[in-house]
């Protein structure tokens, strides 16, 4: 029987494929197709402390082998979150990873203050919207600001804390290096890449916001790249998501050094996409005799 | 109901119209719990799936008709699959129109809004019908609109058919004349804002089938997203899920 746990800090997660946040809600409506205590976890839809309305539409187009969005964060807020939809999870057998955004450090601490007290299991810092901006960049593109959300984080919690880094930097293994140093468990990455499409007719942007993230399996090998550097510059586990549409993506993330892996976009070509994932893996580790799916990870023999 | 991923037979897929397709396929499942108003999100070989309405179900042979026009990309691959071809849908997604069966309703479409409002004219006991085109060459459903309803009217914008000029003045007309209880529409955003405004006029509720890109078809995303209006707040609410036929007094066009 090939053995598809893996650790994530002090979490063991059955498989190691973890529904991304922003394409997945909370589970319920995924639920509705399949039992999704299948998956190794859910990482929420994005919450910030106090309810979100969004970006006006159109919020979604698709492009070459992907698409780009700019949701905008909507959501009710933390406490609607803890209320109405935690229980449902809680009812379930799967890692609960909450993925929080705020617009200052001190919010960053509050939410994961009030999430401490929670029974969820890591708590993921989005620092890397391409949506939600201060000042033209987030605060995943600053070493500073990382460590300042950090610091104030890690005071408030116990929790696992997971930092979802951008791809939209020069050098992502410095960022992933101030996270390690700082406090973090676990790192995760990407997030999505900041594009636009225009309308030559129009001379509009696709998207109301103008801009938005490009996901699916056109961000794919920049995200193995990416997760390949930030393995080889911390020690701490890495989860990789970018574009990963099957179990070879899913395989190849993980021998480039990601613990775990997170799929967003393609859970809307196929809505059970995950369970196919995990099938897929565990045929790999049976055809190729090897014991666990954890033996695979960072094993890329580099040039 | 439960959303299902379905895969099924293509029984024919041809044009009925300009840039128009015609498609249908049989499954058990669909063709009994589908209602009028309601979508399928259809794979075309491409990242994101296409939300394309029910135009019609025979629910003795189980067949399920949608009615699609090519826009981009997705839906011309779709035109282009042939009868045997293998059709991959998630469904029966979204909440469809009333279930208003003994009531007098105006179904007003515009272009291809007209398409989910055909099955809606099965549904319902012989609505009357006003829909609009910019052009004759551009009439769809017009014959099957006049099987299950005595009272068809076409507009065109350019008077080549039917009366001249917009689908919202041909309705109010039809309103002049009839007492409704309901109105149902469906087309371009400027077309129901003037039916928006004329059902509030004349005081009779609306529903109104509503359009948007959409990702994951089953509320998951949030990247279809509407203005509702409702207890004096605005907020977005999906198109795919909470949608797309909302009650059209909230609706910010």
């Amino acid at each position: 029987m090939a053995d598809l746990s893996i650790n994530l800090g002090d979490i063991k997660l059955k498989n190691p494929i973890i529904a991304a946040s922003g394409c997945f809600s909370f589970g319920r409506e995924f639920d509705q197709i399949y039992d999704i205590s299948n998956l190794g976890g859910i990482s929420c839809s994005g919450i910030t402390l106090k309810e979100k309305i969004g970006n006006p539409p159109p919020r979604v187009y698709e492009t070459s082998s992907g698409m780009i969005n700019s949701v905008g964060l909507q959501n009710k807020g933390i406490e609607h979150f803890i209320e109405n939809e935690l229980p449902f999870l809680n009812s379930k057998n799967l890692a609960i990873i909450v993925n929080i955004s705020g617009n200052s450090a001190d919010e960053y601490a509050e939410l994961a203050g009030i999430l401490d007290r929670e029974n969820i299991d890591i708590i993921e810092l989005n620092v890397s919207c391409p949506n939600i901006r201060k000042g033209g960049r987030c605060f995943g593109s600053s070493k500073e600001d990382v460590k300042n959300i950090l610091t104030k984080v890690r005071n408030k919690t116990n929790k696992n804390i997971m930092v979802k880094l951008t791809p939209n930097v020069t050098d992502v293994s410095e960022i992933a290096k101030c996270c390690e140093e700082n406090g973090a468990d676990i790192i995760s990455l990407i997030n999505t890449l900041t594009a636009m499409r225009i309308d030559i007719d129009t001379f509009r942007p696709k998207l109301k916001n103008n801009t938005g993230g490009l996901s699916g399996p056109a961000v794919f090998p920049v995200a193995v790249r990416m997760v390949n550097e930030v393995y080889n510059a911390v020690d701490i586990p890495v989860v990789g998501m970018g574009g990963i549409s099957k179990s070879e993506d899913a395989i190849e993330m993980m021998i480039a050094g990601a613990t775990a892996v997170q799929v967003g976009t393609a859970n809307f070509i196929k809505p059970d996409i995950c369970l196919d994932i995990i099938d897929g893996m565990e045929n790999y580790l049976i055809n190729k005799k090897i014991d666990k799916i954890s033996d695979l990870v960072g094993k890329v023999k580099l040039w | 109901m439960q959303i299902k991923n379905i895969l099924s037979k293509l029984i024919e897929n041809k044009k009925i119209g300009k840039d128009v397709y015609l498609m249908s396929f049989s499954d058990d499942y669909l063709a009994q719990n589908l209602k009028s108003g309601q979508f399928l999100n259809v794979w075309c070989d491409k990242t994101l799936r296409r939300p394309i309405s029910v135009a019609n179900i025979d629910k003795d042979k189980n067949i399920i008709t949608l009615i699609y026009q090519i826009k981009g990309e997705g839906t011309k691959i779709l035109s282009k699959k042939k009868i045997g071809d293998t059709i991959d849908v998630v469904g029966p997604l979204g909440n469809g129109f009333p279930e208003i069966y003994d009531k007098k309703v105006l179904l007003v479409g515009g272009g291809i809004g007209s398409i989910p409002l055909l099955y809606a004219a099965k549904e319902i006991k012989n609505p009357d019908v006003a829909l609009g085109f910019t052009s004759k060459s551009e009439i769809i459903l017009e014959e099957e609109f006049n099987l299950l309803c005595n009272n068809v009217k076409i507009a065109t914008d350019d008077g080549s058919y039917g009366e001249e000029g917009y689908v919202g003045r041909l309705a109010e007309q039809m309103i002049e004349i009839n007492k409704y209880d309901y109105i149902f529409a469906c087309g371009p955003v400027l077309m129901m804002k003037a039916v928006q405004k004329l059902a509030k006029e004349k005081n009779i509720p609306i529903f109104l089938s509503l359009e948007e890109r959409m990702a994951c078809g089953i509320g998951a995303c949030d990247g279809c997203v509407a203005k509702i209006i409702e207890n004096g707040k605005s907020e977005y609410k999906r198109v795919c899920a909470d949608g797309p036929v909302f009650d059209g007094s909230k609706v910010v066009l």
